[in-house]
């Protein structure tokens, strides 16, 4: 299997605390992988990392067969696309002012491609209104938009949906799988939010502790977490599939959302005490 | 590094900050004009007017090198150059030149501001050469306090912790300014008697050495047109530039950046 990063027995270390300890993670290109921990696992420690805002105190990873300590390791960063913890956006410019600013910092010569990216991520009329009057929402999508910009393979994204809206969630999650079908970009996405992670990740990584506790694909999810029936989106009419169960005599529980099963599988993977 | 640049001085360009520091030296310009214009019961030469105003640098440009370059990170956009592959050698490299271009613009329009106004009022007792001389040092001065700005914030990385470590530091130099000047400026005869508090032999050097040493230093001895040591003056804003730039480069390289 390909993968785009891989990491081995990565180590963080800070004056009294490990922030990751002897971490290893895979993540396979073409994957949704979404990374699975509670507040202060370490999540967004291995992705300053892997974007080169820190250094690994020991250990090593490897972005796409590129060592972490080889110097080519800055130019093939060129392929990630990543917004950390908060949108990095200059507050006192409008989204194609930020945009413009993007495509110098990655030297693209022409600015061509932004009023498509900007209607992507459905910015494109936002005019000369400057990023400070945005919602979190606004900022949240201009910081995808800049993150694609230059066209990267990987995307990284941080707790993407933190302060979105209802629509703006169902909006981005829209986006990713359609960047991941159409355009075959690799995403690691970090989140909290285990329904909505488990509605798009094809991969997933659980942290706790700084360590790693178990990887795993959708499929192997759906096989642990068999024992639970779970009710499709795609099934428009409820009531048919239960008319129909009732039918065959089949007894069910309906469980609403297939996320439960993964929470629950987070929270038995990585204990419940410390969540409540 | 000319793609980080040229990113870097479109911000400046958009950041309200420069603009009011630049709005408050040109303020201050004026008003030190009309003060020395009205409040003074005896003829003010030019040569006290042109740079009095950069008494006040110091203080502006500590708030807007603070805010600038802290806002790249509190804003976070300092990422986006790291994830975009730039050399973060080049990125210290990148805000330095833009906040010696800040700082040579807001010395150049006050100086500019100041001369403009102040020659058809004021005796004009110095040489066009002279004043190039001494714009000249300015320029040094500038480029050496903005260096140590610079470095501050980029070690700091944090918008408001900048500003606050940047204006004490500029407080401090003022203050420092202040003693030395007091000190240097003692005449060996008081009223016909020998002065007490006129120091001399190696004291008077290392008072000297630290009025030069210190940018505020300098700015007094360039608002009153009157220098103690040119070539020590070069010598030690070099000094600071390399050392801002050395140091700070090395800092930022291995900075944890949040």
């Amino acid at each position: 299997m390909e993968y785009v990063l891989t990491t081995e027995a990565l180590c963080k270390q800070y004056k009294k605390s490990k922030a990751l300890d002897e971490l290893c993670m895979h993540i396979p290109k073409g994957a949704i992988y979404g990374f699975v921990g509670k507040n202060g696992a370490g999540k967004t420690t291995l992705i300053r990392m892997i974007c080169g805002l820190s250094k690994p105190t020991a250990g090593s990873y490897t972005l796409y067969e590129t060592d972490s300590e080889a110097k080519e390791i800055v130019t093939v960063r060129k392929n990630i696309g990543a917004v950390v913890e908060t949108p990095a956006l200059s507050l006192d410019m409008t989204a194609e002012e930020n945009m413009r600013q993007q495509y110098r910092i990655l030297g693209l010569s022409s600015f061509d491609g932004i009023k498509e990216l900007l209607a992507l991520v459905g910015l494109e009329n936002t005019g000369k209104k400057k990023v400070k009057a945005f919602s979190l929402g606004m900022k949240q999508r201009l910081g995808i938009a800049m993150a694609l910009a230059g066209e990267p393979d990987f995307l990284v994204l941080d707790e993407p949906t933190n302060g979105l809206d209802p629509q703006g969630i169902i909006e981005l999650r829209e986006l990713i799988l359609k960047l991941n079908h159409e355009k075959g970009i690799t995403f690691l996405i970090s989140s909290h939010i285990l329904d909505e992670l488990s509605r798009i990740a094809t991969h997933y990584g659980i942290i706790n502790h700084g360590k790693m506790i178990k990887e795993f694909s959708a499929q192997e999810l759906e096989k642990e977490c068999g024992k639970y029936i779970n009710i499709r989106a795609e099934i428009s009419d409820a009531d048919a599939l239960t008319r129909a169960l009732d039918d065959l005599g089949i007894r069910y529980e309906i469980i609403s959302e297939k996320e439960k099963s993964l929470e629950n599988y987070f929270i038995s993977l990585v204990g419940g005490e410390d969540n409540a | 590094m000319r793609r980080l640049l040229g990113a870097d001085l479109q911000r400046m360009y958009h950041n309200k900050k420069i603009w009011i520091a630049l709005f408050s030296m040109l303020l201050v310009a004026g008003m030190f004009v009309v003060m020395q214009y009205t409040a003074m019961d005896y003829e003010v030469p030019l040569s006290r007017v042109i740079f009095l105003p950069m008494t006040f640098y110091g203080l502006a440009a500590a708030a807007f090198i603070g805010f600038y370059v802290g806002e790249d990170f509190s804003e976070g956009t300092v990422r986006n150059k790291i994830i975009a592959g730039s050399r973060r050698s080049d990125i210290y490299m990148s805000h330095m030149i833009c906040v010696w271009t800040a700082g040579l613009l807001l010395f150049a329009l006050t100086t500019f501001l100041t001369v403009s106004v102040s020659l058809p009022l004021f005796e004009s007792d110095v040489a066009g050469a002279e004043v190039a001389m001494y714009f000249g040092l300015g320029c040094l001065t500038v480029l050496a306090m903005g260096s140590v700005f610079c470095m501050i914030s980029m070690g700091i990385g944090n918008r408001s912790v900048a500003v606050t470590v940047c204006m004490g530091l500029a407080f401090v130099m003022l203050f420092l300014c202040l003693h030395t000047n007091q000190i240097i400026a003692q005449q060996p005869l008081k009223n016909g008697v020998l002065n007490p508090h006129y120091v001399d032999g190696w004291k008077r050097m290392f008072y000297e050495w630290l009025h030069d040493v210190n940018p505020m230093g300098q700015i007094a001895q360039l608002s009153e047109m009157k220098y103690l040591n040119p070539l020590r003056w070069i010598v030690l804003d070099v000094i600071w530039m390399f050392v801002s730039l050395g140091a700070g480069s090395i800092v930022f390289v291995k900075k944890d950046i949040r």
